[in-house]
């Protein structure tokens, strides 16, 4: 074989080497603008609405997103129909959380429930005092206290 | 997220494809005709990859796509260059079957790394027994009777049949150690100080197991004669300290008692001056201990700006040009072109794991990320560097390019980790673990 075509063999490997790299730094790219928090970024801004308390506002499941309830003295969330905020979604108990109006705070108390109640991503273990801003996770549902 | 993985495969096809040109061509630059088994190569590079990119689907879906086909295109040159170079080496003919096997074994540790590793915190509670592991891998090749010397360097393991060096794997396990008590630790390393003059220091109490792992692992490493990995070590965790306390005074320190040691090194053993007097100058006994350095060198330039072509050079000239000088014979025979791709290869990979530390929340995953990444551009740094004469020669393998079990082995597990850190940051990062909720009857 001619040297020639192996000389214009041997540009057209490392040509396609070069074509493979533009290629993965575009992907690399891609992945950078992809915006990683895409589901949690748009009800962000509530986060920065400092209410005086007493109400929650649901940021997931999306379909829910924005629907606010009030705690009047208590609130009770689990499948159960009988709650005032009931969730069909097979990782909640039947009576899974409550929220309760105590000496002018907020507590959120897990209610024995099987996954568990968690407060900005902690699972807790005690009632816990909520802070306007936090946000509280039961089952695939998140909540934000306001 | 599905389209990740179609990008990954399509990238996957690409890297297959030059793979097989490079094979392709190789063969006609040496024997004018195609190889006859090109098809079934063809097919098994196919299929291993394919393998991996299937458990990636599976186990990791949300993973970075960039990876894999980088690490595919690094382990098929490799591959090619070290079949062209088997049939110019003497007694090297068993070479690309055994590279090809440890290929597969590589893959197959690859899934099962992302399938025992389901998420990065299970590795954090196993952070002490990751920390013995490294050390006892270390020991090993000290042992009577398994442990076995070559070329100097007691670095080798030998059961049975099979040879390999427990240091490639004692990296990731010392990294783990030290990525896990770092991230633990992090808020007291930077708050809790002492000042000596002008440096702030932690205090000593909390760096104790991390100063521990580091100066047994060093020992251990000098007394083995393995100079790349002792440096290999020593400056990843002072990359690991700099990098979890947000201080420049470790990477001064490092440097400094880096210097410290080389002076030190080379006034005590022999061999650590050695290497300096080659790296100053290789031309002063080039038929000795300049040999090797000399002999790359001339490849790097017989390559010029495009190379030789593949088959068509002669980098079998060069001793260990299989292991670790395997770059200076992609440098002859693809030029400053191709071995610049391989730079490029290498830079890709690292910025692939530091964008993955920078998307993950947890400190641990973090810490670890950044570290696994910087394991692998500084063994391509470290060996890259000694052929090109940037710094002296520490002989180290060229992550996945190099022929060599241990090093392909641990390599995949290294990117395993690196891919599933990456999935679990790109999970949902304000929610807690749905997938690890039972549901309620």
């Amino acid at each position: 074989m001619s040297d020639a075509l192996l000389s214009l063999l041997k540009f057209g490997l490392l040509l396609s080497l070069y074509v493979f790299f533009a290629w993965v730094l575009w992907a690399a790219i891609s992945q950078i603008r992809a915006p990683a928090l895409a589901t949690v970024a748009a009800p962000a801004p509530a986060r920065r609405r400092r209410g005086s308390g007493g109400s929650i506002v649901i940021l997931e499941p999306a379909d829910l997103a924005g629907a606010t309830m009030p705690i009047d003295g208590s609130l009770t969330v689990g499948r159960a129909a009988a709650c005032s905020l009931t969730l069909d979604d097979t990782f909640v108990s039947q009576q899974h959380a409550s929220i309760v109006h105590r000496d002018g705070k907020y507590f959120v108390e897990d209610q024995g429930s099987t996954n568990g109640t968690f407060v900005n991503r902690h699972r807790i273990t005690a009632p816990v005092v909520l802070q306007p801003g936090d946000r509280v996770q039961i089952g695939s549902t998140v909540l934000e206290f306001a | 997220m599905r389209s990740r993985r179609n990008t990954e495969l399509a990238l996957l096809a690409v890297s297959s494809a030059i793979t097989c040109g490079a094979y392709a061509l190789a063969s006609l630059g040496r024997n004018a005709s195609m190889p006859a088994n090109l098809l079934p190569f063809f097919a098994i590079i196919l299929g291993l990859l394919l393998g991996a990119h299937l458990a990636l689907r599976r186990f990791a879906p949300q993973a970075d796509p960039t990876i894999l086909p980088v690490v595919a295109l690094l382990n098929g040159l490799g591959y090619v260059f070290i079949t062209r170079l088997a049939s110019d080496i003497p007694d090297a003919e068993l070479l690309p079957g055994q590279q090809a096997t440890w290929t597969a074994v590589g893959v197959a540790a690859f899934t099962a790394t992302l399938i025992l590793v389901p998420r990065i915190k299970v590795l954090d509670k196993y952070r002490y027994l990751a920390g013995i592991a490294g050390i006892v891998l270390l020991l090993f090749p000290l042992l009577p009777v398994i442990g076995r010397e070559v070329n100097a360097a007691r670095i080798w393991v030998r059961f049975g049949p099979i040879n390999f060096q427990p240091g490639e794997f004692a990296k990731l396990a010392l990294a783990v150690f030290m990525a896990s008590i770092l991230a633990e630790r992090r808020e007291v390393l930077q708050h809790v100080r002492m000042t000596f003059g002008p440096l702030s220091l932690p205090q000593p109490k909390f760096l104790a197991p991390v100063a521990l792992a580091w100066g047994v692992s060093l020992l251990v490493m000098v007394a083995e004669k393995d100079l790349g990995s002792s440096l290999l070590i020593f400056m990843l965790v002072v990359i690991m300290l700099w990098l979890a306390t947000d201080q420049v005074t470790y990477l001064l320190l490092g440097f400094g008692l880096f210097l410290a040691g080389g002076w030190v090194a080379s006034r005590t053993f022999g061999h650590v001056q050695d290497r300096i007097d080659v790296w100053l100058d290789p031309f002063s006994d080039p038929d000795g201990v300049g040999f090797q350095p000399v002999e790359a060198t001339f490849a790097l330039a017989q390559g010029g700006l495009t190379g030789t072509g593949p088959g068509r050079g002669e980098p079998y000239r060069i001793p260990e040009v299989e292991t670790d000088f395997i770059f200076a014979a992609i440098g002859e025979e693809l030029g400053l072109v191709g071995s610049t791709g391989v730079l490029i290869a290498f830079v890709a990979l690292v910025s692939a794991g530091l964008r993955i530390a920078t998307r993950t929340r947890d400190d641990f995953g973090k810490l670890l990320a950044a570290s696994l990444a910087t394991l692998i551009g500084l063994q391509a740094f470290i060996i890259i560097g000694g052929i090109i004469r940037i710094m002296p020669l520490t002989g180290i393998t060229l992550p996945f390019v190099s022929y060599g079990g241990s090093s392909l082995v641990s390599n995949y597990v290294l990117v395993a980790l690196l891919l599933r850190i990456s999935h679990d940051g790109a999970m949902r990062p304000d929610m807690a673990p749905v997938d690890e909720m039972e549901p309620v009857a």
